[in-house]
């Protein structure tokens, strides 16, 4: 059983019905095609385009699950335009929603570690910047960049290959949503509960406090099996 | 020499023309696209943002406090906090051609978040260490700088003024420096010189290495009474002897 079974069947099921009718397409992963990385700004000057918030609609969530037929092989799923035919090159919504399938043994080390592989990719001549409490992702792509061929494909198979690349990890789809706030919208419901989730998860790993008279989180709780497993199993450590 | 990294910290008693010495290392960089620049307002009265025309969208200082006040309404751990505030200090900067600009703000009002303070501090770092030049407009203090800002500088500049005051001022933060901050290397820059004479006194007071003399001027006064940013400055002579200064330093 896994933190985001619920969750992650939920959005997967969102998707699916919400990709009949909108033009999306699935691109495998290809080491071939990873994005380079490196320490890099890119100002307002050089920007090509900027997607996602500051100033969009955006939305960034990692879900796993260890139910391992939802998703069929690594890649990425792109819905809507890639950067090169987007029309909109300022204050498009952008949304990415990470899906990994595995087998892990410790909830709080898996979070910290697929976070990680996500928030540490630097990919180069771009600036990708995560701001977890409100779910927002934020790109500044740069005409060099852009020139160079980077798109979602790419950066895609960046991230694929770090989060390939941790223990446990068996399949991980990255969704890329571009350019289409109404299904944004429509999956955010399911990226809030998920932070319900991780934040109920954080303050048992972070706080060490097991008072669920007083904990604002104790309804996550009362409906997540897993987290009580593991509020029971970290208060019987101490 | 290499201008990838360097940091500069531009210190000196309050009214010599730190600012306006920041802000013409800016008009220097402005529109040489392979030295992107960062300029940091660490004077609480936010005199770089005026003197470049640039406005502050949000200060470091209001940062830490959303960062406070998020943390008392949700959980969140360190590694989440750090990418927020990634975003948030991308988020804060001004821009104008390849220079930009990031304001500390006032000092810490409520209560004492020594952790966060090193978080900011580090992803001020690291920010810093994507532009090829990061000049901190200093208050007179130099362990705010330590403390809030950043840790280690390529080159202290001191500027003075040609008076006794300001040189004893720049003597104190140098040995303040040597147990707060790390430098490679410190110079001094005599700001509002008249003469050479009065360099040659400067010079002869202090053993700290002169580096150059900017002239008191009109124009920037002129500029500075009409709030005029120092970007749209147009050449002059004394805008090249302030030029020639900053190249000898390796900072244009």
């Amino acid at each position: 059983m896994s933190l985001f079974n619920e969750t992650f069947g939920d959005t997967i099921r969102e998707l699916v019905k919400s990709v009949s009718d909108i033009s999306s397409k699935f691109i495998p992963y290809d080491e071939e095609q990873i994005w380079k990385e490196g320490k890099s700004v890119v100002l307002k000057e050089e920007t090509a385009i900027e997607i996602g918030s500051s100033g969009g609609s955006s939305l960034f969530t990692v879900l796993w699950s260890d139910q391992l037929e939802l998703v069929e092989k690594s890649g990425i799923c792109l819905i809507g335009p890639n950067l090169a035919s987007l029309e909109k090159k300022a204050s498009c919504p952008l949304g990415l929603i990470v899906l990994i399938e595995g087998v892990f043994d410790d909830a709080y080390e898996t979070f910290r570690l697929l976070r990680d592989a996500v928030y540490h990719a630097d990919p180069l001549d771009v600036a990708a910047r995560f701001r977890p409490s409100r779910l927002d992702i934020w790109f500044r792509i740069s005409h060099k960049a852009l020139s160079e061929g980077f798109d979602f494909c790419r950066y895609g198979n960046l991230l694929l290959k770090r989060l390939l690349g941790i223990d446990g990890v068996k399949k991980a789809l990255l969704v890329f949503i571009t350019d289409n706030a109404e299904l944004i919208e429509r999956i955010r419901p399911h990226a809030d509960r998920s932070r319900e989730i991780v934040e109920a998860l954080i303050k048992m790993y972070e706080e060490m406090n097991f008072d669920c008279e007083t904990c604002e989180h104790a309804d996550v709780c009362d409906e997540v099996a897993e987290l009580r497993k593991i509020r029971d199993r970290l208060k019987g450590e101490n | 020499m290499s201008l990838l990294n360097r940091r500069i910290a531009v210190c000196g008693k309050g009214g010599v023309g730190k600012t306006t010495v920041s802000a013409l290392i800016a008009r220097a960089a402005l529109g040489d696209a392979s030295k992107k620049t960062l300029m940091i307002d660490a004077d609480p009265g936010a005199g770089l943002s005026m003197a470049l025309g640039l406005p502050i969208k949000r200060t470091v200082n209001d940062i830490r406090i959303e960062v406070i006040n998020a943390a008392r309404e949700k959980s969140s751990d360190l590694t989440d906090t750090a990418a927020s505030i990634d975003y948030q200090l991308m988020d804060s900067i001004s821009e104008r051609g390849n220079v930009a600009l990031l304001s500390v703000g006032r000092p810490e009002e409520e209560g004492c978040y020594c952790q966060l303070n090193s978080f900011l501090r580090e992803a001020i770092e690291s920010l810093s260490s994507r532009f090829e030049l990061t000049v901190v407009d200093a208050e007179a203090g130099i362990e705010q700088i330590n403390r809030r800002v950043i840790r280690d500088v390529s080159l202290l500049l001191l500027v003075t003024d040609p008076t006794v005051k300001g040189i004893r001022v720049v003597e104190q933060i140098l040995e303040a420096s040597k147990s707060s901050l790390k430098y490679e290397r410190a110079a001094l820059l005599v700001n509002k010189a008249n003469s050479t004479s009065e360099v040659e006194k400067v010079a002869s007071l202090t053993d700290i290495p002169v580096a150059g003399a900017i002239p008191s001027s009109r124009i920037v006064s002129d500029f500075d009474l009409n709030g005029i940013s120092f970007f749209d400055i147009p050449s002059s002579g004394f805008i090249e002897i302030a030029e020639a200064i900053l190249r000898d330093l390796h900072l244009s």
